[in-house]
């Protein structure tokens, strides 16, 4: 399958779901033809650079294109196009497509804000003036979005940028004063019917119609599909084939079950002073076993809290007992640091335990050869989950076995080889990546990653229920 | 449980990062270590697998006071 021959219409039944003025409530294939009006091939760079499920959207449509020739179609079109018919409708698609794009990278990496950016100029629409006079900025949570996003008109230049935590911090500091957009009380021109809707809250563009499903089944193309995908990071499980009774027709595996726990054991975070730690602290350990919650409701006043300075690191310092965190941090964070607190200082350096590092050696010896670095059966069986399960992305499960194993089998997060070379620095770090992972409440996950480090993560349950 | 996603690109590039030094000592990637911001970390990550020279944000972003203090065991990250 040549993939300079994928245009942008190609992708257009993508946006099915996106209630556009012109656009069929339901996509059916042959309707396709159709939509091939006013599109143009896109190059192997912009092909590159368009998000994965973006790419495998188009990669669906364009394998049944060519089996139905379709491409025949398009050609007759694209001279079509030449004449200059339609260009308006081009325009707003390819906006369109830009604007999934951007929500789909902002869902995968969330901002803290989202900012709304405009053409300010002669030919801006009093919608997108509104809009930007002054720009709106809200929290990317914020319901305006899933109403708001560009194109909210025929032929609309806007788009959506994001704001990370650190610049954010920024405009704090140079404005302490600052607050996000008042939406409410902004006198605002309607958004255009059927357009401003976000294209992740539909999850509709990258979805298979059930049209597109019978056509690749007829032509023996699904199993290449699939392969497709895969080649392109996207899950199985993220692959939503919707059949024609409404039905899933490909597996899909039930996400992890985050459990929230009902305790009866209270913490008191009155012991940190800085309202942001405090958040962070309460965050943290919302969903903690008992077992957790209560060791931490003895010890949570054992040590001082303070914020990092600009640029700084989160640590934990032993020698004053003292947990810094950056302020962007999220809870986990403070768990991990938490958690070297509590084997410092409560559980006596329970990582030089005899049992710890029995535990420890047993689960490194199953995954690799310490002699050879060889990794075994189990080992490899891992790596594949951390692709599989998403663990890869995951920073405490992902420097958890990166840490037991000093590097051998990791995902994107974890501690440099270097510092693995550091004596014990490997057993702290997995001591409390355990912690940060038994603090979550995510029970499910506990169990999965039991199965490649079971003694350890049985003697550091043990050691909390002694406490 | 907080989840560390990042674009695919990245991704991949730190995945490739890893399997060409994996056996290089003189490895001191981390994205715990950076400050480095998501454009300038792939121009980083691409030069590293150009030259085949791992990078070291230590050694190019830390200030001496902070590594004594890992070092030493001061700061536990």
């Amino acid at each position: 399958m040549g993939i300079n021959l994928v245009s942008s219409a190609q992708m257009f039944p993508a946006y099915a779901g996106m209630n556009r003025v012109d656009a069929p409530e339901a996509l059916f294939f042959k309707k396709a033809i159709a939509f091939m009006k006013s599109r143009v091939p896109v190059t192997k760079d912009e092909w590159t650079a368009l998000e994965p499920k973006l790419r495998f959207r188009a990669f669906t449509v364009a394998a049944l294109s060519s089996h139905d020739g379709i491409e025949q179609v398009r050609r007759m079109i694209t001279s079509a196009i030449d004449e200059g018919k339609d260009v308006g409708q081009f325009w707003t698609e390819a906006r369109a497509l830009d604007a999934a794009g951007r929500a789909a990278e902002f869902a995968r990496e969330q901002p803290e804000y989202l900012e709304f950016v405009g053409i300010d100029d002669g030919n801006q629409s009093d919608i997108c003036y509104a809009l930007t006079h002054p720009a709106i900025i809200l929290p990317t949570t914020h319901p305006f979005w899933k109403t708001h996003w560009p194109p909210l008109h025929f032929k609309c230049r806007s788009t959506v940028r994001g704001i990370y935590s650190e610049e954010m911090d920024q405009i704090r500091e140079e404005n302490p004063e600052w607050k996000p957009s008042d939406v409410e009380s902004l006198d605002q021109e309607p958004v255009a019917k059927g357009f401003g809707g976000n294209p992740i809250e539909t999850e509709s563009f990258y979805q298979m119609t059930p049209s597109m499903v019978e056509r690749a089944r007829e032509y023996g193309i699904m199993h290449d599909i699939e392969v497709f995908a895969e080649s392109l990071g996207i899950k199985r499980r993220d692959i939503e084939i919707i059949s024609a009774e409404g039905k899933k027709t490909m597996a899909s595996p039930k996400p992890r079950a985050k459990k929230t726990i009902s305790s009866a054991v209270e913490i008191s975070f009155s012991a940190i002073q800085d309202a942001r730690i405090k958040t962070m602290a309460e965050r943290a350990f919302k969903n903690a076993p008992d077992e957790v919650r209560t060791i931490v409701a003895a010890h949570i006043d054992d040590f001082s809290y303070r914020l990092a300075p600009p640029r700084g690191r989160s640590y934990y310092s032993p020698s004053t007992k003292t947990i810094v965190v950056r302020r962007s941090s999220g809870p986990d964070v403070f768990v991990h640091e938490f958690g070297h607190g509590l084997d410092y200082e409560m559980l006596s350096s329970f990582i030089k335990s005899a049992e710890f590092k029995a535990a420890f050696n047993e689960d490194l010896s199953s995954l690799i050869d310490t002699k050879t670095g060889t990794i075994f059966e189990l080992g490899e069986r891992l790596k594949q989950d951390m692709v599989d399960k998403g663990w890869e992305n995951l920073p405490a499960a992902s420097d958890l076995f990166s840490g037991l194993t000093c590097g051998r089998i990791q995902g994107r997060w974890g501690h440099p080889m270097r510092y693995w070379h550091i004596p014990g620095r490997r057993e702290v770090e997995v001591f409390a990546d355990l912690f940060t992972v038994k603090a979550s409440g995510d029970t499910a996950l506990w169990s999965e990653l039991s199965a490649y480090a079971s003694r350890t993560c049985k003697a550091v349950e043990d050691a909390l229920a002694r406490r | 449980m907080y989840e560390g996603r990042m674009p695919e690109k990245l991704g991949e590039l730190i995945d490739r990062y890893h399997e060409r030094f994996k056996d290089d000592a003189n490895d001191g990637f981390s994205l715990f270590d950076t400050t480095l911001s998501h454009d300038a970390l792939v121009v980083r990550l691409e030069r590293a697998l150009v030259e085949g020279k791992p990078y070291d944000p230590q050694a190019e972003e830390w200030d001496e006071k902070t590594r004594k203090a890992v070092e030493s065991g001061e700061m536990i990250f």
